[in-house]
C-alpha cells in the first residue's frame, strides 16, 4: 500500500510486503523505542531554521514510516528499512544523520540492500550509503552492472546510476600465484570516465597512458 | 616510453636522468608497509639514495648499482641500475582518490 503523500516507486524492494518480509526477516534485533512527542525523539538535535517546516516534514516522514510499517507510534525507525522503503530522505537531515550514526552507516547499507541503495534519489545520502556499502559489493549484489570491459589488464564493471555519476571498479589478477597455484584477484574503485581496465589500472597509478609495466609481480 | 616495474600496489617509474636525493641508505630500505596485511615491500641495494614527500613516504630513487625488491607476498622484482619515481596504487572515491591498502 503506497502511502498518502509517499512515492511509489515501481520495483523498489521493501515497499509494502517488501517492509514486513524485511521486519520478520530482522525481528529479534534489538530496536529503540521512545514514547516522546514527535521532534523530540532524538536526543540532543535541535532544528535549524524555521521549526513549522522542520516538524511538519518529520511528522510526514515518521507518518510515510509508519504507514510502511517500519515503526510504530512512539518509535524511533530502523534507518534501513526506512531506506528499502525509499522514505528515509524524508526525514530532515539533521535527524537522518542521527539514524544512520545510531546504527551505522554500513549495517543501514547492508540492510536495506545494494538495490535500494542505488534508488536513493537524495544524492548525498546514495554517496554515503555506496560507499558504506563498498563499491564492489554494490555492483555485484545488486545484479546491474550494465558494461563489463575485459582486456589484458583486467576486467571493468560498470553500474549507471540515473542522475549521478557511474559506479566503476576494475578487477585484477594478481600477478604472484598463490601457494596452491591459484591466482587471486581484487578490485579497485576508478574514476567513471574510465572506458576500459588497462585505463583504469593506470588511474590508480596517476598515469595516463603508456602503463605497459616490464615486470610485475 | 618510460619503464615501470609494479610490485603490488608499488609502481616504479624510471626516469631518464640521474637525480639529486636528500637521503641515503645502504642495505635495505622499506619502500611502504601494507596497513592491512602488515607485509612490508623492502628494497635491497648495495647504495640507495631516496627522497621522501610530505606523508614521509618514499617517493623518488638512486639507485646506481640497481636493488632487489622483496616483499612476502609477491614475487621480486630486480630493478636496473637507474633513478626511479615511486607510485602507490590509490582508489576512487566520491570527489577524490584515496589510497589502496595492499
Amino acid at each position: 500500500m503506497v502511502p498518502a503523500g509517499g512515492r511509489h516507486v515501481p520495483g523498489r524492494p521493501g515497499c509494502g510486503g517488501g517492509c514486513r518480509q524485511a521486519l520478520l526477516r530482522l525481528r529479534g534485533i534489538p530496536w529503540h523505542h521512545a514514547d516522546r512527542p514527535v521532534g523530540e525523539f532524538v536526543p540532543g538535535v535541535r532544528p535549524h531554521g524555521p521549526l513549522h517546516g522542520s516538524r511538519s516534514r518529520l511528522a510526514r516522514a515518521l507518518q510515510l514510516s509508519e504507514d510502511n510499517k517500519v515503526c510504530g507510534p512512539g518509535q524511533l525507525a530502523r534507518p534501513d528499512l526506512l531506506t528499502s522503503c525509499g522514505i528515509l530522505e524524508d526525514f530532515p537531515p539533521e535527524i537522518r544523520a542521527r539514524l544512520i550514526a545510531q546504527a551505522g552507516a554500513e549495517n543501514v547499507a547492508r540492510g536495506a540492500g545494494a538495490g535500494a541503495v542505488l534508488e536513493v534519489d537524495d544524492t548525498e545520502l546514495r554517496h554515503q550509503l555506496v560507499e558504506a556499502y563498498g563499491a564492489k559489493d554494490l555492483i555485484f549484489d545488486s545484479e546491474v552492472f550494465s558494461k563489463t570491459v575485459k582486456d589484458d589488464f583486467g576486467t571493468l564493471y560498470r553500474v549507471e546510476v540515473p542522475g549521478d555519476e557511474d559506479i566503476c571498479v576494475v578487477k585484477v589478477l594478481n600477478a604472484t600465484p598463490e601457494p596452491d597455484g591459484t591466482f587471486q584477484d581484487y578490485f579497485l574503485r576508478v574514476p567513471p570516465y574510465v572506458q576500459t581496465a588497462r585505463e583504469a589500472v593506470a588511474w590508480t597509478f596517476d598515469m595516463e597512458e603508456g602503463y605497459a609495466p616490464v615486470a610485475q609481480t | 616510453m618510460k619503464k615501470t616495474y609494479r610490485q603490488g600496489d608499488i609502481l616504479f617509474i624510471s626516469m631518464d636522468t640521474p637525480i639529486h636525493t636528500d637521503e641515503t641508505a645502504a642495505g635495505s630500505l622499506e619502500i611502504a608497509q601494507g596497513e592491512v596485511t602488515g607485509h612490508a615491500h623492502v628494497l635491497h641495494a648495495g647504495a640507495i639514495g631516496f627522497d621522501t614527500d610530505r606523508e614521509k613516504r618514499v617517493s623518488r630513487l638512486d639507485l646506481p648499482q640497481g636493488g632487489a625488491l622483496r616483499h612476502d607476498e609477491h614475487a621480486p622484482i630486480d630493478l636496473p641500475p637507474g633513478s626511479y619515481e615511486v607510485r602507490r596504487q590509490r582508489e576512487y572515491a566520491y570527489g577524490e582518490p584515496i589510497s589502496a591498502d595492499d
